[in-house]
């Protein structure tokens, strides 16, 4: 019998992909088995949205996958307002559309930067993280967060986007560009980097359907199955993107396909920029009053002499204004938050308001359940919510597309070399968040 | 598109009333099975065609529909705004998500959800030689429920350490229940040889 | 009573003649909104809420004034009702502050969870809103902010009906109206702080609770009150997490729960702040013993080591006939079974007291309060003392300490140093031996010898027998402060360490053992309905 030896890779180590550990069976330096630890970012989400009204679960969805936020916050969403039956404005499905896009985009830079420095080549992940700054700067200025984005809420979103917001995502964009321009090439026809990717960790297609994997990594086996076009939602199924196919399922393909995923997104987002309703009308006479003025006249009982006003908030903040309200949540008046015109000047929107935050109160969606799944930068993440009628929700499942590529893992690597584990495993894409909640 | 009735006709012919009932529409639908019936019913309806499971979990239906807002004082009851789910016939369900993928167009084929209600621990049998990804997603639900898998051996936590006690996403579980503190142990020697070569 | 049958959305309902049709809607389970009508205090029919409509009827009716009749459809839900019920709201907004940021009654407020269940409307007003006196103390406890109020008139028919003191009345008209003290007088009768139950709105809040914790916040117990022998089930609510809230309390405020047999919907005033004693800054936390002059705080298990050695020891060479035992009626049942079988059984003391001491005893009223301010002392007579069990009384007992008689002295939630006045210090030289077992410290702490922290009946799961001989029981609320514990963990460990048997750790098995040993109690489990059950 041959002799092999364990040998142990993490939860901590260098190739930073959050906390996972790998126990690698060897013979020399040809792997023969391998196994996948994981848990060790478990914090328990699906216990804590037990615990928490239904939308103060969406700063918990963020963590999930940390390195595209928005994504998780629109499945969440999306799940809750399935059970609720809400429709939703189209310019709000169009600013979620955007929003997800961008986070694709983020998702598949990092994953891109940091296996190519993984495999040594610095440079490009540099270039990537300075795309990937340009976006997150345009991601902070729409939702008020780079990471910890929290911008849909359960019937629209949190406010609509400022008025630069066009401008300053197609600069983003011509800096991107140019910095996967560069990345390419360096590294698409780069003798070591192919040579290092090229016929390393084969997924083949029945492999992946039998494991359930999707997203980059069943599209580079050769199965063009993208969610956006499968079960289109928000307003995918007018827009006009393709879906990049691989043909090996090997590391080199993972690469390809995620690279041209980001050119497709950049075609969403600007279509999505073309297809946007007009953005709030402001009554033109109506008086701007400062917000804090406005609610300390209404607090003194002046709400005659505000009736009409508009109240001056920060787009940015959780300001909608009744020009914008229309616009970014559903018409559900006992699930959305008034306008601000209406908390500050008339008792009836303090209370909606009050009632919708209040624990025990607020949002209800009807006993029931429902599944909403969305194309995440992994493949299908899926909700799945379970309500009681009550405030809280009773179960949320999130299907985690990390969790399946990491099933599969041990399977790609058997035959490799402990330097090709760390170029399979960076092409995964695991991120712990989105593995283990 | 595969449709749910005919899939319920499908069963039925299969394994009789051991499908129970069929609810939602389209991609939504579910059927519920029981459980000495169930591993039969994924039998066939992956032969119907759906070769991908796309997710395997739970739901503990413990206390559901309890009101949970107490009576302000001096005023008759102020009942909730929906009025109390039906008594679900036991206390875990567990939900088997499967998907008929067509592997050349990318297109979806059909959908469909199986329930399965299970009263205790003994859950159901395993399908990870169906499947492979339920191997993971069986422990999972283990892991975190208590509901056991028959039929195949290696049912250990998964995301939780093994020597956390209790199942924490039951609904008897406190969020803020603490648990024994475990100090340092030895780390393992590395043996030789091993039995990481995946299951042919 | 003639049965009488009634469709109330779809469904048939039964009810005697002569009910009201929004009390037959209750027992069907269909809630119909409403401000006014209270089951105790009447059915005015002024809020206009309670709008159904009747088929045959072609107005809407008042589902409060409206007695039910065999064959009747009403329906609550109907275009028509749900437009009279929303219209009825808005109205009543139509001069409401913009308080709710800072108005107590945010998350129990009746305007809140009507206007977002039967209205949801968006405010049509383009007028400034009508003014009203807005911090207006009505009395010690009762805090008047008249442009929130809505004219129910509940707490002026309350004050009327109930109390018979009338404090409150309406006073202008029309959308002047406001509720206001009738010229003289004060809102400080015994009971004046229901009328903040009572009120649906934030009008009328409680002067202890006004912006101390918001009320989602709060933790709610059903247990019982125990400053009188009528034990009135309240809702003691605690503030488990937030403590820079209420100034770090944890208890903070306490609420009727109805309980026809005992208190009916009411609790009084000193019923409503005993919450206070709970974490009151003389709550004793742990056993100390006074060495040399200097006391020394001990742990438990010394503690019952040392003081079941002293005591074994005095018996034996004094006789136990010197031992004196003080109970007190707020033992609850459990307590008083432990020391019946640590005190009488056991060392078989001298001399027992539990009679309520002028201390002890309070005004009597024809509503609530009873004489004795003790929860429990028709238990402790239930169990013996008083009876079988002879008493002492505080006079006898002064003389024989005075005398030599009595060695050693062990007062359970008692002063005696209160009682006996200027010749206590004398008597407590005379002792060998004095035990100061209470929740709260007082002028007889500083002078025993040895002192053993109590958990106060927010602290235990307990039962309690009130005057009428209905067993109640006390739920936990809160863990006991610092190191107090039980009474009958007290008496049970110095049992044990007299060589007894002891053998309970919960309350529950000393119920067990008390309903099957002690006659009164037999049949009871510790798990009682909400309202009790009788001896």
């Amino acid at each position: 019998m041959k002799k092999s030896f364990l040998l142990n890779m993490g939860p901590s180590h260098p190739a930073m992909h959050g906390v996972i550990r790998l126990v690698l069976e060897l013979d020399g330096e040809r792997v023969l088995g391998a196994e996948a630890e994981i848990g060790y970012l478990h914090r328990g989400f699906e216990k804590q949205a037990e615990n928490d009204v239904w939308n103060n679960v969406i700063p918990y969805t963020d963590r999930l996958n940390y390195v595209s936020p928005l994504l998780n916050n629109v499945g969440y969403c999306l799940a809750v307002e399935k059970l609720m039956k809400l429709e939703l404005p189209e310019r709000c499905q169009v600013l979620r559309t955007i929003a997800c896009e961008l986070s694709r985009i983020t998702d598949h830079l990092t994953c891109v930067g940091a296996s190519a420095m993984e495999l040594g080549a610095f440079t490009p992940f540099l270039y990537l993280m300075k795309a990937r700054e340009e976006l997150y700067f345009c991601i902070d200025r729409l939702t008020g967060a780079r990471v910890t984005t929290s911008y849909t809420r359960i019937g629209g979103v949190k406010a609509d986007m400022p008025p630069d917001f066009p401008e300053r995502v197609v600069a983003a964009f011509r800096v991107l560009r140019e910095s996967v321009k560069d990345t390419e090439a360096l590294l698409t026809r780069n003798r070591i980097f192919v040579d290092r990717l090229k016929g390393v960790g084969v997924l083949d297609k029945e492999t992946a359907l039998a494991y359930g994997v999707t997203g980059p990594l069943l599209r580079s086996a050769g199965v063009p199955y993208d969610v956006r076009r499968a079960r289109p939602y928000l307003v995918y199924d007018r827009l006009d993107f393709e879906v990049p196919v691989g043909t090996t399922g090997d590391n080199l393909d993972r690469y390809l396909v995620r690279l041209a995923e980001i050119e497709q997104s950049l075609r969403i987002v600007e279509q999505c920029f073309d297809r946007l309703p007009p953005g709030p009308v402001a009554v033109p006479d109506a008086q701007l009053l400062d917000a804090g003025l406005m609610a300390d006249l209404g607090k003194r009982g002046k709400t005659g002499h505000i009736f009409d006003a508009r109240a001056g908030t920060d787009p940015v903040l959780e300001g909608s204004g009744e020009a914008e309200k229309p616009l970014i949540a559903a018409d559900q008046p006992d699930s959305v938050l008034p306008p601000k015109e209406e908390v500050y000047n008339s008792i009836e929107g303090l209370m909606r308001h009050f009632e919708i935050v209040m624990p025990s109160r607020g949002i209800v969606p009807p006993p029931g359940e429902a599944y909403a799944a969305v194309e995440g930068g992994n493949g299908e993440l899926g909700f799945h919510v379970v309500s009681d009628g009550r405030s809280r929700p009773w179960r949320v499942r999130v299907r985690p597309p990390c969790f399946f590529n990491m099933a599969v893992l041990h399977k790609l690597l058997v035959g490799s070399t402990v330097a090709d584990v760390v170029a399979t495993f960076g092409s995964i894409n695991m991120i712990a968040g989105e593995l283990d909640r | 598109m595969k449709d749910p009735k005919a899939l319920l006709g499908v069963l039925r012919d299969a394994i009789g009333l051991g499908v129970t009932a069929l609810s939602g529409a389209g991609d939504d639908a579910v059927l519920s099975v029981e459980q000495a019936s169930i591993r039969r019913a994924l039998e066939v309806l992956k032969a119907q065609g759906f070769n991908v499971l796309v997710d395997l979990t739970c739901v503990d239906y413990l206390g559901y529909g309890k009101d949970e807002r107490p009576a302000p004082p001096s005023h008759p009851y102020l009942p909730q705004r929906w009025a109390s789910p039906p008594k679900p016939p036991h206390r875990f369900k567990l939900v088997y998500r499967l998907l008929d993928l067509d592997a050349a167009s990318g297109l979806e084929r059909g959908r469909i959800t199986v329930a399965l209600w299970v009263f205790d621990e003994r859950g159901g049998p395993s399908v990870r030689d169906l499947w492979p990804n339920a191997d993971w997603l069986e422990r999972e639900v283990w892991d975190l429920f208590g509901i056991g898998f028959t039929g195949r051996g290696d049912l250990r936590r998964i995301l939780l350490y093994p020597e956390f006690v209790g199942h924490p996403l039951r609904k008897d579980y406190p969020i803020d229940r603490r648990q024994p503190l475990i100090g340092p142990k030895e780390a393992p020697r590395p043996e030789e040889g091993g039995d990481l070569r995946p299951a042919p | 009573m003639a049965e009488v049958k009634l469709t109330i959305d779809g469904i048939s309902v039964n009810a005697h003649e002569g009910a009201l049709v929004i009390d037959a809607a209750r027992s069907a389970g269909i809630h119909i909104p409403h401000y006014c009508y209270h089951p105790a205090l009447g059915n005015p029919g002024v809020c206009r809420l309670c709008l159904v409509e009747v088929e045959g009827a072609p107005k809407l009716q008042v589902a409060c004034r409206l007695p039910v009749k065999d064959g009747m459809v009403v329906k609550t839900r109907s275009e028509a009702a749900k437009k009279a019920q929303a219209f009825s709201v808005e109205l009543h907004l139509v001069d409401h502050p913009l308080d709710c940021p800072v108005c107590d009654q945010a998350g129990e407020c009746l305007l809140q969870d009507y206007y977002q269940r039967h209205a949801l409307h968006s405010s049509s007003v383009r007028e400034d809103k009508l003014h009203k006196p807005k911090r207006v103390e009505l009395g010690p406890n009762v805090m008047l902010d008249a442009e929130r109020c809505i004219l129910c008139t509940r707490c002026v028919r309350f004050l009327d009906e109930i109390t018979g003191t009338r404090e409150l009345g309406v006073f202008q008209r029309g959308e002047e109206g406001e509720i206001a003290l009738t010229p003289g007088k004060r809102l400080d009768n015994p009971y004046a702080g229901n009328v903040v139950d009572l009120c649906p709105v934030g009008a009328l809040t409680e002067r202890d609770f006004r912006f101390q914790v918001r009320v989602w916040y709060l933790k709610s117990t059903p247990t019982l009150c125990t400053g009188c022998a009528r034990g009135c089930s309240i809702l003691l609510q605690t503030n488990p997490e937030r403590r820079w809230h209420a100034g770090g309390r944890r208890a903070v405020r306490i609420k009727p729960r109805v309980n026809s047999s005992v208190n009916g919907w009411w609790i009084c005033d000193e019923g409503r702040a005993s919450w206070k004693a709970v974490d009151a800054p003389s709550r004793l936390k742990t056993p100390s013993w006074l060495k040399s002059g200097k006391a020394g705080a001990m742990a438990w298990e010394d503690a019952e080591k040392l003081l079941a050695a002293e005591l074994a020891e005095l018996c034996r060479v004094r006789g136990p006939e010197g031992l004196a035992v003080v109970l007190s009626g707020t033992l609850s049942n459990e307590d008083l079974y432990a020391a019946k079988k640590l005190f009488v059984e056991r060392l078989r003391a001298g001399r027992l007291l539990v009679k309520p001491g002028p201390d002890q005893l309070g005004e009597e009223d024809g509503l609530l309060r009873r004489q004795a301010r003790v929860p429990n002392l028709r238990g402790a007579q239930a169990l013996g003392f008083g009876a079988a069990l002879k008493e002492c009384s505080w006079d006898s007992l002064l003389e024989d300490v005075l005398s030599g008689k009595v060695w050693g002295l062990w007062a359970v939630g008692r002063d005696p140093l209160a009682v006996w006045g200027e010749k206590g210090p004398a008597a407590l030289s005379k002792l060998e031996l004095t035990v100061h077992q209470a929740v709260h410290a007082s002028a007889f702490t500083q002078a025993a010898r040895w002192v053993l922290p109590s958990a106060s009946w927010a602290e235990q799961d307990a039962t309690f027998t009130n005057f009428q001989g209905r067993v109640q029981r006390a739920r936990k609320a809160l863990e006991p402060l610092g190191a107090s514990r039980p009474d009958w963990r007290i008496f049970g460990g110095i049992l044990r360490s007299l060589g007894g048997a002891w053998p309970h750790e919960s309350p529950e098995p000393v119920f067990a053992e008390l309903s099957l040993k002690e006659p009164a109690f037999a049949g009871l489990g510790f798990e009682l309905p909400p309202e009790g059950a009788s001896l």
